[in-house]
């Protein structure tokens, strides 16, 4: 029985011993990638955030300091690529707005929202909590509206249920705005052709950092589409990245 | 030459006479040696002054609408007639005919003094090709006679010819003219180039010589190269080229030494040979993928930028050179727009050219030239600067950029012996925005697993529904309570037997326990209760004769009647007096319980 529990005691002592030291040097790699950064040495940091993040580990900041080390790199897909996965998770973040509108104003984008409720509210996340929210509210007043009668609660129920009917078509708005998962051009001036192989004609031409949207795969050609110009095409899946990072299991 | 001079000579002998004479009566006419001709002939015009006073300038021709025109000469004619002087001048010009069609030689003008000539207009219709060569008209003082300009068939001929027939704006095309001789040329010829309206041209130097076997003819071969760069869309024809030469007639005469005196004396024949037109079609640039920052350049091109200085001091102007390089009308490419030169003030951008035109290509690079004054220290960087063109031979848009630069600017070191004064404070001007970069990383961070987000979990999903179902169940709740309010006896009737049930299934709970008290009263209970409900009375104070009567009236079966008056009295009995009661008494009573109201609940149905 002593010899059990002594055996199950090692065993605790060496999953903490393990879990520590793995928190320890993701934690060790995210400094050792802010020191190379400071000290202007790009490429490296690059690196180390990478290899964190290749630890299954994300966040605001991970994400945008990748950014940051790819947009000293020269490399503005890859730059917009990781602020976008920064702006999915804080929307609000100030910081991450800043340079990713850096970056669209140097692909010749427009920022159209610039207010954070506005961006947090006309993000897919944003818009799907936004009507989680006014659904409960909705369903609660018309709730008591069984058992209670109240000239507010009246009133209540026509407002609860105009915001109701808002929140849906929001969210069915950026629903179909999306149309699909969005994706980052990663590398410099990419065809896009007209079909899923290399002897279809290519159809236009994106530049290095333009965000598409994805519509489809087949053998490793994603058709992807810029439904703003009204274009469609396929593209070799590595030439793009989706901005929802993939999540390891 | 020499009869200009003459002209000159004879008017200066002659002034006095011209001058006494003053300007009254010059006349000045224009002739035409025919009014009808094919595309193959010459029409020779003739513009004749005659009078006293020839001091008169050669009359300048305006533009004459479906020909070209030569200059084929002067010739003179003077007499003195009294002691007065006339004579006439005639100016001699060959017009080729450049279309078929109906034209109108327009009127001449001419100043004398103070009087102003002017001729009648002629018309004058050009047929097609008659394919034919043609004598000279006798009356010309030097025969021009059109050739037909086809290959392999005649020892003279031209050609012009294009590398391509369909181009789009701003291509750059070859026009190639060629000029196949056999025979000796008198003099120099003179090359009029084939009129190329809607394009740009440069000419392609060096002019080449060789010879050439054609149709088993050696020919001396001289060719022009051209380039020509389309300007704007749509369907153009370039123009005959021509050329005209003088060369030896012996056709005049059978005998040889007046051919050869003829040679000397006759000036020979001239001859204008001409091209075929060339139709080509302009293509548009494709709008399709026109890149925003296009500016119309066509070809194929690089980019590079450098800078004279990496290392400098702030506030120290360097200049950036951004080079576009490669194949097309480099001449007209425009300066690529610098992006935001943030940290830095530009000033105006110059621009310097180097075209080459080795092996008949036009190219070369194009510098453009911008000085730079850094406002802020640091590792300053100049963005690559973009350059979008058309490339015609993929028949896309393609966009090239040069490399980033990074330039070092120090801060200006101050002085050790400067000695700063106290001033009055400067006036503020402000906050202004003299750099724009990133901002800086974030040193601090959650480091968390990476998880799907939760609104886009099967739980968040669900969760949406969770409302509108409360809602939905609480409505049909309600439904459900109103009818139960609507109707309660019948309520109560219809959960009789389920409600004795469930107070059996207590009282034998008390039952295992030997809680004689409880469980009689759950059994005791459960009758009066079921009975209550069953007869639509309230169960407290119901009495067994009410039960009687209500059961005959209802025509139970009597025995049941007897049977549960029976149970009825002994629960009574027993309710009371539970410690007189056995455990077998106990359970019998349970089944006797359950199996009258089951009689019961059959003769409720019935």
């Amino acid at each position: 029985m002593r010899k059990t529990i002594k055996a199950a005691f090692l065993c605790a002592a060496i999953l903490l011993t393990g879990l520590y030291v793995r928190g320890a040097s993701v934690q060790e790699l995210f400094d050792q990638g802010n020191a190379a950064y400071e000290q202007g040495r790009f490429s490296e940091a690059q690196q180390r955030y990478e290899e964190v993040n290749r630890q299954n580990r994300g966040g605001t900041a991970l994400y945008y300091n990748l950014g940051n080390a790819y947009y000293r790199l020269g490399r503005l897909g890859k730059a917009r690529l990781w602020y976008e996965r920064a702006a999915l998770l804080s929307p609000g973040d100030e910081d991450v707005q800043y340079n990713l509108g850096l970056v669209k104003n140097q692909l010749q984008e427009k920022t159209t929202l610039s207010a954070p409720f506005g961006r947090i509210l006309f993000s897919l996340g944003g818009a799907r909590w936004f009507f989680l929210m006014v659904n409960c509210l909705f369903f609660s007043i018309l709730l008591v509206g069984l058992t209670v009668e109240r000239e507010w609660i009246w009133w209540g129920r026509w407002v609860m249920g105009f915001l109701f009917l808002m929140a849906a078509l929001l969210l069915g708005f950026v629903n179909a705005r999306q149309g699909g998962t969005e994706a980052v051009v990663i590398e410099p001036r990419v065809e896009i052709r007209t079909g899923p192989g290399t002897d279809y004609k290519a159809g236009f031409v994106v530049p290095e950092g333009q965000k598409l949207i994805v519509f489809d795969e087949i053998n490793g050609w994603v058709q992807v589409g810029s439904p703003d110009k009204g274009l469609k095409g396929w593209v070799r899946s590595g030439l793009i990245e989706p901005i929802e990072p993939p999540v390891r299991r | 030459m020499k009869k200009t001079v003459a002209v000159i000579v004879a008017g200066f002998l002659f002034s006095g006479v011209a001058l006494s004479s003053a300007q009254d009566g010059v006349t000045f006419e224009a002739k035409v040696d025919k009014t009808s001709l094919s595309m193959d002939e010459t029409l020779v015009l003739q513009l004749i002054i005659a009078g006293a006073n020839l001091n008169i300038s050669q009359p300048t021709l305006p533009p004459l609408p479906g020909f070209r025109a030569f200059s084929s000469g002067q010739s003179q004619n003077y007499s003195i007639i009294n002691g007065v002087m006339s004579g006439q001048v005639v100016y001699h010009y060959s017009l080729a005919p450049q279309a078929p069609g109906d034209y109108t030689i327009p009127s001449f003008t001419l100043k004398a003094g103070d009087q102003v000539l002017t001729t009648e207009p002629i018309s004058v219709h050009v047929g097609s090709s008659a394919g034919t060569v043609r004598p000279s008209p006798s009356q010309s003082p030097r025969s021009t006679v059109p050739r037909e300009t086809r290959p392999g068939r005649k020892e003279l001929y031209v050609t012009t010819s294009l590398n391509k027939k369909t181009a789009y704006v701003g291509e750059p095309l070859t026009l190639t003219f060629r000029f196949y001789s056999r025979a000796q040329l008198m003099s120099q010829p003179s090359y009029a180039p084939a009129l190329t309206e809607g394009f740009l041209s440069e000419d392609l130097p060096p002019q080449r010589q060789f010879t050439e076997i054609v149709d088993g003819k050696e020919y001396t071969v001289v060719e022009l190269k051209t380039a020509l760069f389309p300007t704007a869309p749509g369907k153009y024809t370039i123009s005959p080229a021509s050329l005209e030469c003088r060369v030896q007639d012996f056709s005049r005469s059978g005998d040889p030494f007046q051919s050869f005196f003829d040679g000397f004396f006759s000036g020979g024949q001239v001859i204008t040979l001409r091209s075929d037109p060339i139709p080509v079609e302009v293509l548009p640039l494709p709008a399709e993928n026109r890149p925003s920052g296009f500016q119309g350049d066509v070809g194929q091109y690089r980019i590079s930028a450098a800078v004279d200085k990496t290392n400098v001091q702030l506030h120290e102007p360097f200049t950036l050179t951004v080079t576009v390089s490669g194949e097309g009308n480099i001449k007209a490419v425009s300066a690529p727009a610098l992006p935001p030169l943030d940290g830095f003030k530009a000033y105006e951008t110059l621009s310097s050219l180097n075209v080459s035109k080795d092996g008949y290509r036009v190219q070369g690079s194009k510098e453009f030239r911008t000085v730079l004054k850094p406002d802020v220290s640091g590792n300053v960087r100049i963005p690559a600067v973009p350059f979008h063109y058309f490339d015609p031979r993929a028949g896309q848009y393609r966009t090239v950029s040069s490399v980033p630069i990074v330039v070092t600017v120090k801060p200006t070191p101050i002085a050790e012996d400067t000695v700063t004064l106290p001033s009055a404070p400067a006036l503020s001007e402000g906050v202004r925005v003299v750099g724009q970069d990133i901002r800086f990383i974030k040193t601090r961070g959650d480091l968390r697993p990476v998880r799907t987000p939760f609104t886009q979990t099967a739980l968040f999903k669900a969760l949406n529904f969770v409302p509108p179902l409360v809602f939905l169940l609480t409505g049909i709740w309600g439904i459900y309570r109103r009818k139960i309010s609507a109707d309660l006896p019948g309520h109560f009737f219809r959960k009789a037997y389920r409600n004795a049930e469930r107070r059996r299934k207590q009282a034998r709970r008390f039952l295992q326990k030997k809680e004689w008290a409880g469980y009689y009263e759950e059994l005791d209970g459960a009758l009066i209760d079921y009975l209550g409900c069953k007869l639509r009375v309230p169960s407290q104070g119901l009495t067994w004769p009410v039960v009687d009567d209500s059961l005959k009236e209802r025509r139970f079966d009597p025995e049941t009647i007897r049977d549960l008056q029976k149970l009825w009295e002994e629960l009574n009995r027993v309710r009371f007096t539970p410690s007189v009661v056995s455990l077998a008494d106990a359970e019998r009573h349970d089944k006797e319980l359950a199996d009258l109201i089951r009689r019961l609940e059959k003769n409720w149905k019935n």
